[in-house]
This record gives structure tokens, C-alpha cells and sequence, in this order.
């Protein structure tokens, strides 16, 4: 069974049997992670000089553009060679977004969108029924979903000691894309200590991208992909309202990859990672400071799947992709029996539209420019985008990159 | 479907159904599992149609996308309290992985865990329900009706101010020449009796997982489990915040091998007119309502947090509620 760089399709199954590689595997010494040589910077997409839309980013380009956000990540990368169900190679982690200091006492408002049904988002019921957000998100691999939300509710009954005594018990929000071509998603190897610790890790500012956090072992477009972020501006006339997007990539098929409208994807041909019939997935998360109502929550969830179609993805039956949107322009403080809130004018809701979109866009290309090559289970390796093509190519297609 | 075909008053009823408790009863916490099979652990690769249907605060189930976007599931039904939900999923996972360890979506992903709070009776925050728990009952699930009352999820539930608990049954329908039935297994934690006021649990939630043998669609069995919780409705006073939540699917027109199937196979499916599906929509709300009357009536008095006693329903309350299902 060849396993390094022959283009074929490999059955997950024979994967999994693993045993030509493990005999070449236990005569190794420790394998570093990535090539020895060192690899070349990675760089995102805007600083690789190509401009998505036309709205202007946030100071971070980030989804922590939006006041009060923060995201934290663990990282989980440890072990090489052939897979042992439950020991390793471990490549996952989680990553949480606080949208405020304590969504559970001030809900805010929320909606969401399944663009393909092929995956999990836990704890909807509340978005669903009545419009609002009340835990924190948390994002990670398909197999950790159940840890993960051990862990959230773990913190959540230590913060809130009325949980579950004289107030309703929480279902934290919980999504999944599958990480088994680089993890051992059998052993999990997530506990409840790396949730907190992914809580504790949550700040403002730059947000780490690639393969960190949920996005650790995974892919974009059949490239090392994982978490990627962007964010815009709303015009000040509007009031200074920010929109930004996070995303876990897992999703696509090489030959779909669009930048910017160049077909990329099609471009570059080599460096194709293995895999079993499980398709993969996207999670798509925005928010904006912007007061919305959940319908309009709705709609813009929905124009992020847009944002994900310009970058090439058909949305396969096997990808879960999720969209979840909430605003933290209004608050819905837990017990108020009423309340004031400001209402969007939905007349002047299009750039909200346009800016879900290029945000989605953007983030995702970030993620794939982030990323670096990482090996993980058998020796299975996902390949970093090469940065250093992409000059070549935009200029084929017309689109050169200014300078470059 | 045969024409005559003795009935057992139980969710069981349809063909391959399979169900389980677990109960825990040891002071402060009194809670426990129930999960329900669609199938005997040695089918493989089936996927079934589900319908669902919701009404009132929210209650939490997982598994919501595939359901919602796909029509489709092929994993145990947990029915656990709610703070075990994560302990459970991680249980359906670890099947999941022994059963294939790709976890398709024909065999055992995603889990579909539905929590139900019963902090009135059971100390929730002690989160004593945990993986193996849920493994175990996963594994001790049979196609022989189930004890009801305050057992498995029942056991530290609330409901109509009494004991409440889990109860299961089953109705039979005709369709044209066909005769169908449809089961009900339902765990009753909230409401009041007809025009009477009752204590409040935290978070009440009655839970239907209806099942039938009849040829349903996602849409059809949606209508099928708005059916289930309209016959509770029409039974008992229920607040209109208070969460039901309806799971119904069908064990016929099943999907098995899509994944491994040829392109271009084309699957064999049923479909019956929608004006003759009256039958089986009064089938549930009889089946649903019976259920409930079985949850009752079978409800053990529990004593359990804060020193807090519930009795069990008094009869009166019990006949109002219950049916034959016939």
C-alpha cells in the first residue's frame, strides 16, 4: 500500500489497517511534525497583497474586531506515526468564542443556518425557540463533541451555582468538523481541563489562525487548512458598526479552490491528501455589533454561505456546513420581564449582506494561508497552500498581484 | 403488514424496536437512561426517516442537522437528564467508533441525545450519569416491552404535579387495506391536570419518540409527532412555555448501504396519500396519551433532593388521562 505521494485515493479503511507504514514507522527516531527544512512564512491573504471586496477591515481583521468578542484556542499536536486507537497521533484542540463577558446573564441575540446538514452544532434549541445565544461557542473535531460539552457545562455549573438548581441547565454550543485524516479521533484526547483552558485563553486583539485550536487537524480545499478570520467595517454613517467572521475549515475538493476568483484549486494538482468516504465540513461564526433582531440574524447567516461559494466550495452532501450568527448590539438580560431594544432598518441591511460576504471570503482564504503542512496519523500529511505559486498563477488569470 | 397481529401496549410493538433503562436511585440523585433503538444492534448501515416536531421552551436534543436537512438518522435515541448530555454523546461516539470507525451517517452518527431536566427530584449538578452508564444501557436494549414509571429517565421526573415518569404503547391503524401501528414512548415531566394549577418543575419537557411501521416521510412523520403531543395537550394543561418535543420515525421505506451503493441504484419507496394518513395521526395521540396514563399509573413514589416526596398520581387523575389504545 503506497502511502507518501502517490495521487491515488486510499480507502480510510486500509488507512486504519496501516500496516506496511507502521513497520517503516517503528524503525524511525522522532519524526518532527512538519519538514525539517524550515518552512516558508506563512502570511494572510491581504498581506500576500490580494484585496478581497471592497469594504475596509477592522483594525484586527478579525472577528475580536467586534467589541467584547475574544477567542481562545488549545492545541493538541503530540505523537508521530502509524495510528493507535486511543494513544495517538493526537492532532485536535478547541477553540471558544466569548461574545461577551457573560452570555449566559446578558443573552444576546442569535440565529443560524444549515447550508448542508452533514454535521453537528449541539445546544440550538435556544437559538431556534427564542432567538438568543446563551454559552459561549466552542468549536472542535467530530469525535470530541461529547468531551467538549462535559467540559463547557463544567465551567458553566462552577460560574453559575444555579444551574440546574433553581435555574434551567444550558446546552453549551458545540460544533464539529472531522479531523480522523490527522487525528486519533477514536481516543478523543480532549478533557474537560482543556476546555477551561480555552476559556482562560480567550482574549481580544489578533487571533491565532490555522492549524490551532478546533481547526488542528484540518483541511481546506485538500490543503492544511483550520481557523481563519476576518472582519469589516460598517460605513460610520450607519454607526460605526463592525462585522467579523471566524471560521473552522474542513470542507472542499482541490479543483473547486477560487481566490478571488482564480480557480487556484485547478492549478495546483500535487501535494493531495488521502482520504476515507467522510466528507469534510465548514463552521462558519459571525458577528457584529450591529443591533439585529434574529430574523435579520438569519439572513445574514445565510449571505455567509455566499462568502463560502466565492471561494469555490458546491456545499457536497457529506460537508456539515453551519452557520451561526449573533449580534452584540442588544442584550436580553436573563430574568428581565421586558425591555427596549433597537431594531435594524432591514432597508439598510445590503452592506451588512456585502460585508457577510467578503468577511467569509476572506476568513477562509486566511485559514488556507495560515496553515502549514502537518503530518499526523500514519504519516498522513496535509499540505500547507504554496504561498510562493500564487503570483504565477493570479497573473495567468489576469488578476496580477499588484508589486508581486 | 399483517392484517391481525397481537398487541403488547408497547412502543415495541413495531417491528425492531428495541429499549432500555437505567436507573440510578441513591439518595440525592434519582435520574437514570432510556434509549430507544430503531433497530436491533446487528442491523447494519440502515438509515431511517425522522420527523420532528417542537412546541413551547426549548427542549435540547443533538443530531438536529442530519434530522433537520436530511430527513435521516441511524444512532440510539438517549433519552438522559441534563447534565449528562455530554456524557452520552461521548458514549454514542464510542460505540459509534466500534461500530465503524468512520462513523457514517448510516451507522451511528451523529448521536441523538435529548436532555430532560429532572433537578426537582435529582441533584443535577452532581452529574453522577456518566459514559459507561449510557454504554451499558445502550447494551441492555430488547425488543420486550419496558417497565414504566420511575424508571430510566422516569425516575426522578415530575409531572401534573405527581410522580411522573416514563410510560410506553402502542395503537394499530388502518390505511386503506394496510394495517399499521404506531408506538409511543413518551417521558412525562411537567403540566398540570386539566383546570388545575400545579407546582412548577425548573424546566419541563415531555419527550415523545414516536415509532411506526407505516410508509412515512420526514414531513408525514413530523405531522405524525405534532399528533403525539396534540393527544398529551388534549389530556392534560400544559403551559405554552413548556417544552414538548416529538421524535417520530418509520421503520419502513428505510435507506441501507447508501453509502457503499452503486451510482445510479435507485431505492424502492412507499408513499401513502396524505388524506388517508387520519388513522395514523389519532393512533399516536392515543398511543401518546396512553403512554402517559402508563407513566402514571406505574409511577413509584420517589424521594429524593432536598428531602423532597412526590406520590404518585391519584387514580382519578390517571383514568382521565389514560386510553386503551385501541
Amino acid at each position: 500500500m503506497a502511502v507518501k505521494s502517490d495521487p491515488g485515493r486510499v480507502s480510510r479503511r486500509a488507512l486504519l489497517a496501516g500496516g506496511a507504514l507502521a513497520a517503516i514507522s517503528a524503525g524511525c527516531s522522532v519524526v518532527p511534525v512538519e519538514s525539517p527544512r524550515a518552512p516558508p512564512a506563512r502570511r494572510r491573504i491581504r498581506d500576500l497583497g490580494i484585496g478581497i471586496g471592497s469594504l475596509t477591515p477592522g483594525r484586527w481583521n478579525a472577528i475580536t474586531d467586534v467589541p467584547g468578542v475574544r477567542v481562545g484556542h488549545v492545541t493538541r499536536i503530540e505523537g508521530e506515526g502509524p495510528l493507535v486507537p486511543g494513544r495517538g497521533p493526537i492532532r485536535t484542540g478547541v477553540t471558544v468564542i466569548l461574545p461577551g463577558d457573560d452570555v449566559w446573564r446578558d443573552n444576546i441575540p442569535a440565529a443560524r443556518f444549515t447550508l448542508n446538514g452533514n454535521g453537528e452544532l449541539t445546544g440550538v434549541s435556544t437559538i431556534d425557540r427564542h432567538g438568543l445565544l446563551e454559552t459561549p461557542i466552542f468549536l472542535t473535531d467530530t469525535s470530541n463533541i461529547g468531551r467538549v460539552m462535559d467540559g463547557a457545562l463544567a465551567w458553566m455549573l462552577d460560574r453559575y451555582p444555579e444551574i440546574g438548581d433553581s435555574a434551567p441547565v444550558p446546552t453549551p454550543i458545540v460544533g464539529e468538523t472531522w479531523a480522523a485524516f490527522l487525528h486519533d479521533a477514536e481516543g478523543r484526547h480532549l478533557t474537560e481541563e482543556h476546555v477551561r483552558e480555552a476559556i482562560s485563553a480567550a482574549r481580544s486583539g489578533p487571533v491565532e489562525e490555522g492549524a490551532v485550536g478546533g481547526g488542528t487537524g484540518m483541511l481546506c480545499y485538500e490543503f492544511k487548512g483550520g481557523i481563519g478570520t476576518a472582519s469589516r467595517r460598517l460605513p460610520a454613517a450607519m454607526g460605526n458598526y463592525t462585522l467579523g467572521v471566524l471560521v473552522q475549515t474542513n470542507h472542499g475538493r482541490r479543483a473547486q479552490l477560487r481566490i478571488d476568483g482564480v480557480p487556484v484549486g485547478r492549478e495546483i494538482t500535487e501535494g493531495m491528501p488521502y482520504e476515507g468516504r467522510k466528507s469534510k465540513s465548514i463552521l462558519i461564526i459571525g458577528a457584529t455589533d450591529a443591533p439585529m433582531t434574529p430574523v435579520q440574524l438569519g439572513r445574514l447567516a445565510k449571505r455567509m454561505a455566499l462568502g463560502l461559494a466565492r471561494t469555490g466550495a458546491v456545499s457536497m452532501h457529506g460537508s456539515g456546513d453551519l452557520l451561526l450568527f449573533f449580534s452584540t448590539g442588544v442584550r436580553v438580560r436573563r430574568g428581565a420581564v421586558s425591555m427596549d431594544v433597537p431594531v435594524w432598518n432591514d432597508e439598510h441591511i445590503s452592506v451588512a449582506h456585502e460585508a457577510a460576504v467578503e468577511a467569509t471570503e476572506e476568513a477562509i482564504l486566511n485559514a488556507l494561508a495560515m496553515a502549514r503542512t502537518m503530518t499526523g496519523i500514519h504519516g498522513n500529511t496535509a499540505h500547507a497552500l504554496p504561498l510562493d505559486r500564487l503570483p504565477d498563477i493570479m497573473r495567468k488569470y489576469g488578476r496580477p498581484i499588484p508589486g508581486r | 403488514m399483517p392484517a391481525e397481529r397481537t398487541l403488547r401496549n408497547s412502543i415495541t410493538d413495531v417491528s425492531g424496536v428495541e429499549v432500555a433503562h437505567l436507573t440510578v436511585a441513591e439518595g440525592d440523585v434519582q435520574t437514570g437512561v432510556t434509549v430507544v433503538m430503531p433497530c436491533p444492534p446487528s442491523v447494519r448501515h440502515r438509515k431511517f426517516s425522522l420527523g420532528a416536531y417542537a412546541a413551547g421552551g426549548g427542549l435540547s436534543w443533538t443530531g438536529v442537522e442530519v434530522a433537520e436537512d436530511f430527513g435521516t438518522f441511524a444512532s440510539p435515541i438517549v433519552l438522559c437528564n441534563a447534565t449528562s448530555v455530554g456524557a452520552a454523546y461521548d458514549a454514542l461516539i464510542t460505540r459509534g467508533h466500534k461500530r465503524d470507525p468512520e462513523l457514517p451517517v448510516d451507522d451511528g452518527w451523529p448521536p441523538i441525545v435529548v436532555g430532560i431536566d429532572d433537578g426537582y427530584l435529582n441533584d443535577l449538578r452532581r452529574r453522577r450519569v456518566k459514559h459507561d452508564d449510557v454504554l451499558a444501557a445502550c447494551e441492555a436494549a430488547r425488543g420486550e416491552p419496558p417497565a414504566c414509571g420511575s424508571v430510566g429517565m422516569g425516575r426522578g421526573l415530575v409531572a401534573l404535579g405527581c410522580k411522573g415518569g416514563v410510560g410506553d404503547a402502542s395503537s394499530a391503524a388502518s390505511v386503506g387495506k394496510d394495517a399499521f401501528v404506531v408506538g409511543v414512548l413518551l417521558a412525562a415531566n411537567g403540566g398540570a391536570p386539566r383546570g388545575v394549577g400545579a407546582a412548577r418543575v425548573v424546566s419541563p419537557g415531555f419527550v415523545a419518540i414516536v415509532a411506526t411501521d407505516a410508509a412515512l416521510f420526514p414531513a408525514e412523520l413530523r405531522l405524525l409527532g405534532e399528533a403525539a403531543i396534540r393527544g398529551i395537550d388534549a389530556a392534560v394543561t400544559i403551559g405554552g412555555e413548556e417544552g414538548r418535543l416529538a421524535l417520530a420515525f418509520s421503520v419502513t421505506n428505510t435507506i441501507d448501504g447508501s453509502l457503499t451503493a452503486p451510482p445510479g441504484r435507485l431505492y424502492e419507496a412507499r408513499r401513502l396519500a396524505d388524506d388517508g394518513l387520519g388513522p395514523l395521526f389519532d393512533a399516536a395521540a392515543r398511543a401518546s396519551r396512553a403512554a402517559l396514563g402508563k407513566a402514571l399509573g406505574d409511577a413509584a413514589v420517589v424521594t429524593g433532593r432536598k428531602g423532597r416526596t412526590v406520590e404518585k398520581a391519584p387514580a382519578d387523575v390517571v383514568a382521565s388521562i389514560a386510553f386503551t389504545g385501541r
